[in-house]
């Protein structure tokens, strides 16, 4: 904190304009100047953190928590919350795991799973527009309704697949130099949603429904599509994580969804996020995910009970955010 | 001379962009009524703030009884004794009179339990002292404007406010409410109460006051004894010209119908009925509360109508939705600047080209260098301060922020424009620029409703006005009728007059 107070002070502004884009600028690159610093803790804590196999392995943990997180910071920026993601993770894991058991081919069985996925959200974003009510609460019951789902997907236990395509068998393993593809995939996805965002008319409207939902409807926006577009695109994406999840573990588990827990509403606001709405980056999220991920990595290695880690964990996220919100003031 | 209950010294207070008070100072003797005049934005409500702790000041001293203060905050405000009554009311719906009045400070027995017949007792005391009848077990959401008043001052006197601060007590109730609340004002002075009063009817202040101090733009104009002095002295002191030439001459020209309102009737207005001519400029006055906000809500679709027809250019029209009222090319600069005129933390850039977005895209990517042609034009145009188009709008004066909702409407190319007291709390040269472009935009055949609370500037740019009261147009007044006594005479008659 101090040192940021000093740089602030260094940089000290003169006018209202030039203080306000260097704090911008500064919210904006402290999670990159935190990701760097837990960077160089972690190699200096543990030899086996700078290692090839250890990163390439960070890179593919984070990668499900970087789907799920997408579609996160979309419904984030409309001053929503989107808690069914966790559920619907869950799903679609199962889902993928029965339909590929059931002999389906792997195009259809991921167009049909993303399509299930969307309608998760679709109802989300029905529901919301339609009764006017508290996001987090809807969306926490219908995290409850997924993992419902799931189990009756998978019949109570884990779905074991025989005879898998090769395709599903390499998605989680193939790698381009030490990179997983999968983590290719992901910046693909995030490449096209920080356009998508930045450059579109829905884009704009995205980020002003969490400026201000009264000036929307007042200007004429469609409020409600908006809303809906937000949250079929979380659902979307974690129907992706989902297909991910999958991919890694190469069984449908019920509970995989469970893992992931409130780390993707840490990710979205660690990067720079703001919970109101309306300002942030789908971009700033990636530094959310590698932050996590490098965190949780670094406790294993280091060789924590797994309790520690939990405390650690839970610990580190409230920092962050407690830092994240001390700078936007 | 006594020596003066309260002296304010040399205070000054800056806010970002703005010297709200600037060395200010005053005295108020006990029992005295001091009446605070000036426009908005003059810094009346900025003193007030500081003497009742929502502000600190930046300069200067506040002595009560010699004894010099440091009001931190509300609460140390009130101990000390500055007690305000607001414009619009600060009670407690859902509670009882009695438990409003004494709300945080309820007698207690056996220090866990409210001694309700205590309280209830002392309120009744209370209330009887200011001849109120009224029962302290009622609720407060069933009480009238000018009850709640009361009970407001109930509960000052109930704190032992040694300076009660009247914010525009008349605003809201009746001219016989008025006569009763001067009456109750006259019987505590006499007991040694002092007041600070503050009011922009000006006729009010000869009647209740003993001095009356003037502020313009922060500074102190003047303080006179209200026997030596003539309103039209206190106007000209306010303002610091002439009225006149504030607004331009009306001699816009007037073409064909362009809005038409039949009867309409929603949750607080019924059967309102009016036209509005291009190139008019058309006035709403009437009391807050008085159904003129939620009248031009209606017309643009943001409230939900119970009856009524609406036609615009001639042809009734549906009007459901904003998007609607906007396809009919109406605009609306909203009340609240804040909560429904502008997204404060998006560019003033894209606050302007906002509501013409679908305009500006081509396979769904927004033009921006179109639409960044559109914004540095309207910039200019409005003459909008502001470093750049990409400053974030909550960093821009109110004035500027109001332009640029004013342009985001332009740019839809409203051919009606309702402007919800567009001038609230922008100071005074910004208005002038305000009253000259609604002229402008007058001029170029936009029809224009405005409803504002401030007479001189309905009269002035207005060629007809309608009067409101309690929900329905009481009164159509042309330009021969048009003075401030007439508005201000049917925004309070009582009903059955």
């Amino acid at each position: 904190m101090n040192v940021k107070e000093t740089i602030a002070r260094l940089l000290k502004p003169a006018e209202g304009q030039a203080s306000f884009n260097r704090r911008k600028l500064l919210a904006t690159f402290s999670p990159i100047i935190g990701l760097i610093a837990l960077f160089i803790l972690a190699s200096s804590l543990s030899d086996s953190f700078l290692t090839t196999t250890n990163l390439t392995n960070v890179l593919r943990q984070v990668s499900v928590l970087g789907f799920a997180s997408l579609g996160m910071t979309i419904v984030i920026l409309t001053g929503n919350i989107d808690l069914s993601i966790i559920g619907n993770v869950s799903m679609s894991t199962t889902l993928v795991a029965v339909l590929l058991q059931q002999e389906w081919p792997v195009g259809p069985m991921i167009v049909v799973v993303m399509l299930a996925g969307s309608l998760v959200g679709l109802i989300n974003g029905m529901i919301l527009s339609y009764f006017q009510i508290e996001s987090f609460v809807v969306t926490m019951g219908m995290q409850v309704v997924c993992f419902g789902m799931s189990l009756f997907i998978a019949g109570g236990r884990t779905v074991i697949v025989d005879n898998l395509a090769p395709f599903m068998l390499d998605l989680a393993s193939v790698r381009v130099g030490m990179v997983p593809v999968m983590f290719l995939i992901l910046l693909g996805f995030y490449l096209v949603f920080f356009i998508f965002t930045k450059k579109t008319r829905m884009g704009r409207y995205i980020y002003a429904l969490g400026g201000n939902e009264e000036v929307c409807y007042i200007s004429g926006v469609n409020v409600t599509l908006v809303r809906i577009t937000a949250y079929v695109l979380s659902g979307m994406m974690a129907a992706v994580a989902g297909i991910f999840t999958f991919s890694r573990s190469l069984c449908g588990d019920p509970a995989a969804g469970q893992a992931l827990g409130m780390y993707v509403v840490a990710a979205v606001v660690i990067g720079g996020t703001k919970m109101s709405g309306g300002r942030g980056s789908v971009l700033f999220s990636i530094i959310g995910i590698l932050i996590i991920g490098i965190i949780n990595n670094t406790l294993n290695l280091v060789g924590f009970q797994y309790y520690a880690q939990q405390i650690i964990q839970g610990v580190i996220i409230i920092l962050a955010v407690v830092l994240s919100s001390k700078r936007r003031r | 001379m006594k020596v003066p209950l309260l002296q304010v010294n040399h205070i000054t207070k800056q806010f970002p962009g703005v010297l709200a008070l600037d060395d200010v100072s005053l005295d108020l003797h006990e029992g005295e009524v001091l009446c605070i005049a000036g426009e908005n934005g003059a810094g009346k409500t900025t003193l007030i703030k500081i003497l009742s702790g929502v502000h600190m000041l930046d300069g200067g001293e506040i002595i009560l009884d010699g004894q010099k203060l440091h009001i931190k905050t509300p609460f140390s405000a009130l101990e000390l004794g500055f007690s305000v009554v607001y414009q619009e009311h600060k009670l407690i719906n859902n509670l009882s009179v009695a438990e409003n009045v004494f709300f945080g400070r309820f007698p207690m027995k056996a220090k866990a339990f409210v001694d309700y017949r205590k309280l209830n007792d002392d309120t009744k005391a209370l209330l009887d002292r200011l001849g109120m009848d009224i029962k302290p077990t009622q609720l407060v959401s069933t009480l009238s404007s000018s009850q709640s008043q009361m009970v407001e001052i109930a509960k000052a006197l109930s704190v032992g406010a040694r300076i009660m601060i009247l914010d525009e007590p008349s605003a809201a109730i009746t001219d016989s409410e008025l006569t009763r609340l001067f009456a109750i004002i006259k019987s505590l002075k006499a007991q040694g109460q002092s007041f600070i009063y503050i009011s922009h009817r000006l006729n009010e202040l000869s009647e209740i006051g003993d001095r009356v101090a003037v502020l313009k733009d922060g500074k102190l104009v003047g303080i006179k004894d209200i026997k030596d002095i003539t309103i039209d002295r206190i106007v000209s002191m306010m303002v610091g010209r002439d009225l006149g030439k504030v607004f331009r001459p009306k001699d816009r020209p007037v073409g064909s119908e362009v809005l038409r309102v039949e009867n309409l009737t929603n949750d607080t207005v019924r059967d309102c009925s009016f036209y509005i001519r291009a190139g008019e400029i058309v006035g709403f006055s009437g009391l807050i509360g008085s159904g003129r906000s939620e009248l031009a809500e209606s017309i643009f679709g943001y409230r939900r109508k119970k009856a009524g027809t609406i036609h615009i250019n001639g042809q009734p029209v549906p009007i459901r939705s904003p998007r609607n009222a906007i396809d009919r090319k109406m605009g609306f600069v909203t009340e609240d600047r804040k909560t429904t005129g502008v997204i404060l933390n998006k560019s003033v850039g894209e606050n302007i080209t906002f509501a013409i977005l679908d305009k500006l895209t081509r396979f769904g990517f927004v033009d921006v260098r179109q639409e960044k042609q559109l914004i540095d034009k309207y910039i200019d145009q409005l003459k909008i301060k502001t470093p750049s188009d990409r400053q974030e709008t909550q960093f821009l004066s109110g004035g500027n922020q109001q332009k640029v909702i004013l342009a985001k409407w332009l740019l839809t190319q409203s051919s009606l424009l309702i402007c919800d007291e567009p001038t609230k709390g922008i100071d005074v040269g910004t208005k002038q620029e305000f009253y000259n472009i609604l002229d402008d935009l007058a001029r170029q055949g936009i029809a224009i409703m405005l409803i504002s609370s401030e007479l001189p500037e309905v009269i002035g740019l207005s060629n007809r006005i309608y009067v409101m009261k309690e929900g329905t147009i009481i009164k159509e007044l042309q330009q021969g009728e048009m003075t401030e006594e007439t508005v201000a005479e049917y925004s309070m008659k009582e009903a059955g007059h």
